[in-house]
């Protein structure tokens, strides 16, 4: 009752100034920071980049060139986002999803608080030392053990080939894999705990293994807010910079087309930081970069959005049944 | 428990902040990365002469110095890739920039082939294929041609190139623009995104330096310092006449110098980007050798947060640099400067002024 | 076999493969972990710790600036972002329960979760160009535009677990809402807001992306609040690139400070909670 949006309270508000007022609305002026935050960032990235969008138009999107001279195109940028994206769902999720399940139904309990403990751990390391480590030993490891073997008899297929030792998608992808983990499945297991004990309990009524118990009762029920968390998941995974920049390889232009696992690359989070400090001010390449900032915003913003709708939907409607 | 971690942070930071050991001058610069192992030392030096003064030069490539300088964001920038000058056409600079070059480096191509010591001979148009994909195996007929006697492995290049718009490539390039085979056409800090073959991109000279070192079968571009440093395996490279492969020590490096046409050469207002030192004629000069340049307004107080006191330390640091700071680049391979762009080089300084005002040196 | 067994067998292999999984995810921190610890270990003492950075490519030197530049960047975040994320997460569990407070909730949590370089570039463009420096200020800044929705988040959930016969009592009793609010709903979920506030300054002090675009770096110690500085996931990510082994050596050895600054945190707070977490004082 207390706080609801009341016309009538407004007004009598407003007719008598009270420090009641005052703080209400003092201290809503400061939750409008974050409204206010993300539209100046918009508002910053629009102006920046409109010289390059009025210019090359959806060739901005299209185009694979990055130089002066021939235009600016955002193409391998973005592929490259999406590729190591794509790389880093498709081992994270299943392996995240097989973390939560073992967590919210199969663990014992001493072995459940341990490694809930340790996954939580992870995603409170740094970036930089996930990129520390990334650069140091998942690189070699993935050069000796991955590139290497799969060059030796797969090499001649083209998604195969390139010389980068270590430095290419599937490092990048493999240790943003790494990063995403706790988040999606912290997440998905708050999912499953919060699905009621009842379809729980019907499920073992009929004599259902635990196993089945799960598929059955709460993998169903979860459905959308695992969903939700692997979205998530996937956005962490596109905004995530410095990790990414020191296992890519850092190259532009059309060699920076995802076109081997095994090539060097470039994302849009890194394209940023390798060069927007050089870009000169009014120039075409700065247009072009405050460009793909944009679009990282807009990817980011839209990822989000699907996520918390999705996760927010689930959490509300089961929240409330757990208690 | 909180309660006291934060009031031991709240110590430690209000203490730092209330008693900075911050002497009263502060300079702040960045750019080349070529020049910052002697930078370094310079800076080091000169706080131990005058310690009421820091310069803070950070290396971030010479494009992103010279951008920063720009937008007036540093005090001076080092960049080895000279700008257009301030009322010329294409010059971007927003005053009038004095172009001072302080010291000479050379690049060198390092390489790490398994079992392959330093001393790979290489000229301009093996390396021109090489960094744009034409020869992608190291005992590719072309290079073993050129090293008799040396039994290279039959393994794929990987090249390493510069990911941040960088003065070294522009150096580089203006070496490979000397051969017929390598088909872009102008010089520039950015690494040509059409350019082919297998190519790691390393963030400044160290980026190139590390990925070298840690990539089996690699090859790139890396300033003598770095190269020396790192006790990196370097080719010993093709002079002009095609007499022999040259070393990049300092000797040789000097050589280039001293071979080179050093009358003619533009004041500290005019543009030093067709100044070149590359493929230098004589016996012993090694090919790849170039300037690198600090720059800096010349009405210092155009640069905002700018006092009469930096700005005297400033033009006292740039003059020590041509000056005395010269004989502390022999250990790194850096060349003294001719007595000619010395000269140059004091008009340049003394030309400097805060609010009109001239300024010792 | 019989419908039964296999069922069981599916059991049991559903078990072992949930075990598997948590295994696969916890390798890469132990290796981490010990990656750390065994590079980073040696060079720790109490001149690296202190002593500032020496001539680039001679072994030597510390990261003395970075630490210090790091406490004194999460300082003013927290003196920026803390009461801003206070009054934010008030407003949303005392009066949020309308549409601009949905709203407000909404984008919060959506920029919670993005991406720090973002901000970093805004922060670039509107702060440093306008400067004309980098420095303490437009890192701090950064930062605390990270730490903000963090602590709304978590201050806003910290209050709405505190009953809401706390507050009618207080009102009772005849206190102004704002008061209420502030002396008697904040001073019971202190403990929750405190440990919000504590995760987000362990978060915020191993961000690098924005201090890249903000703070330059420097081989100085603090030297103003306009100036450029070190911090130590900066240091990091540039040591990262170094070479020389002296070099490397030292980025591990930040990385193991950086790592235990923001682990010790992280099970401190796990720790002092643990029993605590939906308990009230009342």
């Amino acid at each position: 009752m207390s706080g609801r949006l009341n016309l009538q309270k407004l007004f009598e508000g407003l007719k008598h100034p009270s420090s009641d007022g005052f703080f209400r609305y003092g201290s809503l002026v400061f939750a409008g920071s974050v409204v206010a935050i993300i539209v100046l960032s918009l508002v910053v990235l629009v102006q920046g980049a409109f010289p390059a969008l009025t210019k090359f138009g959806v060739s901005f999107l299209t185009g694979t060139n990055w130089d002066a001279a021939t235009g600016f195109g955002a193409l391998p940028y973005i592929l490259g986002t999406l590729l190591t994206a794509l790389i880093a769902i498709m081992i994270g999720v299943p392996i995240s999803l097989g973390i939560a399940i073992f967590l919210a139904e199969m663990a014992p309990d001493v072995i459940r608080v341990v490694v809930s403990n340790i996954v939580e751990l992870l995603a409170a390391v740094p970036s930089i030392i996930y990129g520390l480590w990334g650069l140091y030993v998942l690189r070699i490891w993935v050069a000796n053990y991955v590139q290497a073997p799969i060059q030796g008899s797969f090499g001649f297929l083209p998604i195969f080939g390139g010389t980068s030792y270590g430095l290419n998608f599937l490092t990048a992808g493999l240790l943003l894999a790494i990063m995403i983990i706790p988040t999606i499945a912290s997440i998905s297991r708050e999912v499953m705990v919060s699905v009621p004990n009842s379809q729980r309990e019907a499920a073992y009524g009929v004599g259902a293994t635990r196993w089945e118990v799960v598929r059955m009762s709460v993998l169903s029920y979860s459905r959308s807010g695992i969903f939700g968390a692997a979205i998530l998941g996937l956005g962490r995974a596109i905004g995530e910079t410095m990790a990414v920049t020191l296992v890519i390889g850092g190259v532009t232009g059309a060699s920076a087309l995802p076109t081997s696992l095994f090539r060097p690359g470039q994302t849009m989070a890194t394209i940023l930081v390798n060069q927007l400090s050089e870009a000169e001010s009014g120039s075409l390449q700065l247009a072009a970069l405050l460009g793909i900032g944009l679009v990282l915003f807009a990817i980011a913003f839209a990822i989000n959005v699907v996520a918390q709708l999705l996760v927010w939907r689930v959490l509300k409607v089961q929240g409330g049944a757990v208690e | 428990m909180v309660a006291v971690v934060a009031a031991g942070l709240g110590g430690y930071f209000i203490n730092s902040f209330l008693n900075p050991t911050s002497p009263t001058i502060e300079l702040t610069g960045d750019g080349s990365s070529l020049v910052y192992p002697l930078i370094s030392q310079w800076t080091s030096n000169y706080h131990a002469l005058h310690p009421n003064v820091q310069i803070n030069y950070q290396s971030v490539g010479s494009g992103t110095g010279v951008t920063d300088f720009t937008n007036k964001v540093v005090d001076f920038a080092g960049t080895d890739a000279a700008p257009v000058p301030y009322g010329s056409a294409g010059s971007t600079l927003p005053n009038v920039t004095l172009t001072i070059p302080e010291t000479i480096g050379a690049v060198t191509l390092a390489y790490n082939i398994l079992g392959i010591p330093t001393g790979l001979h290489l000229n301009e148009n093996i390396t021109a294929k090489i960094f744009n994909g034409a020869i992608t195996y190291w005992n590719d007929s072309s290079i073993t041609a050129l090293n008799n006697g040396l039994s290279l492995p039959h393994n794929p290049i990987t090249t390493v190139h510069r990911s941040d718009s960088s003065g070294t490539t522009f150096i580089f390039e203006g070496y490979l623009l000397k051969s017929s085979f390598w088909p872009f056409t102008t010089q520039s800090k950015s690494w040509p995104s059409g350019a082919g073959g297998t190519s790691l991109a390393g963030a400044q000279n160290v980026g190139v330096a590390n990925f070298v070192s840690t990539t089996p079968n690699s090859i790139g571009y890396v300033e003598v310092a770095y190269a020396l440093q790192n006790n990196m395996n370097v080719a010993f490279v093709q002079n002009k006449d095609r007499s022999s492969f040259v070393k990049p020590t300092l000797a040789n490096i000097t050589a280039a110098v001293s071979s080179a046409d050093v009358s003619n050469l533009p004041t500290g207002l005019q543009d030093w980007s067709a100044v070149s030192l590359i493929l230098e004629p004589g016996a012993n000069s090694y090919p790849i050798v170039s300037f690198t340049y600090i720059i800096v307004y010349q009405q210092l107080n155009v640069r905002p947060l700018m006092t009469l006191d930096k700005a005297k330390a400033l033009v006292d640091f740039i003059w020590y640099m041509v000056h005395e700071g010269q004989s502390a680049g022999a250990s790194l391979n850096y060349a003294t400067l001719p007595a000619s762009i010395v000269t140059i080089d004091e008009t340049s300084i003394k030309s400097i002024t805060f609010n009109g005002q001239s300024l010792p040196t | 076999m019989s419908n039964y067994s296999l069922r069981r067998f599916k059991d049991r292999l559903a078990l072992w493969l949930g075990a598997l999984c948590a295994v696969l995810a916890m390798i890469p921190l132990i290796s981490i972990l010990y990656e750390v610890v065994k590079n980073g270990a040696s060079t720790i003492n109490v001149d690296f710790l202190t002593a500032a950075p020496g001539v680039i490519g001679q072994p030597g030197g510390g990261i003395g600036p970075a630490i210090q530049g790091t406490l004194i960047l999460v300082g003013f975040t927290i003196i920026i972002g803390v009461p801003l994320g206070v009054l934010s997460g008030i407003y949303l569990s005392e009066f949020g329960d309308n549409p601009i407070g949905r709203v407000i909730r909404f984008l919060n949590d959506v920029l919670a979760e993005f991406p720090s370089v973002v901000i970093g570039v805004v922060i670039f463009t509107l702060i440093v160009l306008t400067l004309r420096s980098f420095s303490v200020v437009a890192g701090a800044l950064a930062l605390s535009i990270i730490m903000l929705p963090v602590v709304t988040r978590s201050t806003e959930e910290s209050l709405k677990l505190v009953p809401n016969s706390i507050r009618d009592a207080s009102m009772a009793l005849g206190i102004r809402r704002w008061r209420t609010t502030l002396s008697v709903v904040l001073a019971t979920a202190k403990s929750g807001i405190v440990t919000g506030i504590l995760l987000a300054i362990a978060r915020v002090a191993g961000e690098s992306a924005p201090l890249v675009f903000t703070i330059l770096g420097s081989q100085y110690f603090f030297s103003g609040l306009n100036s450029a500085t070190d911090a130590l996931p900066l240091r990091i990510y540039r040591l990262a690139l170094l070479p020389y082994p002296y070099a490397q050596a030292q980025g591990w050895g930040a990385a193991l400070v950086l790592i235990l600054m923001v682990l010790v945190v992280n099970v401190g707070v796990r720790l002092a909670t643990r029993g605590r977490l939906y308990s009230t004082r009342s």
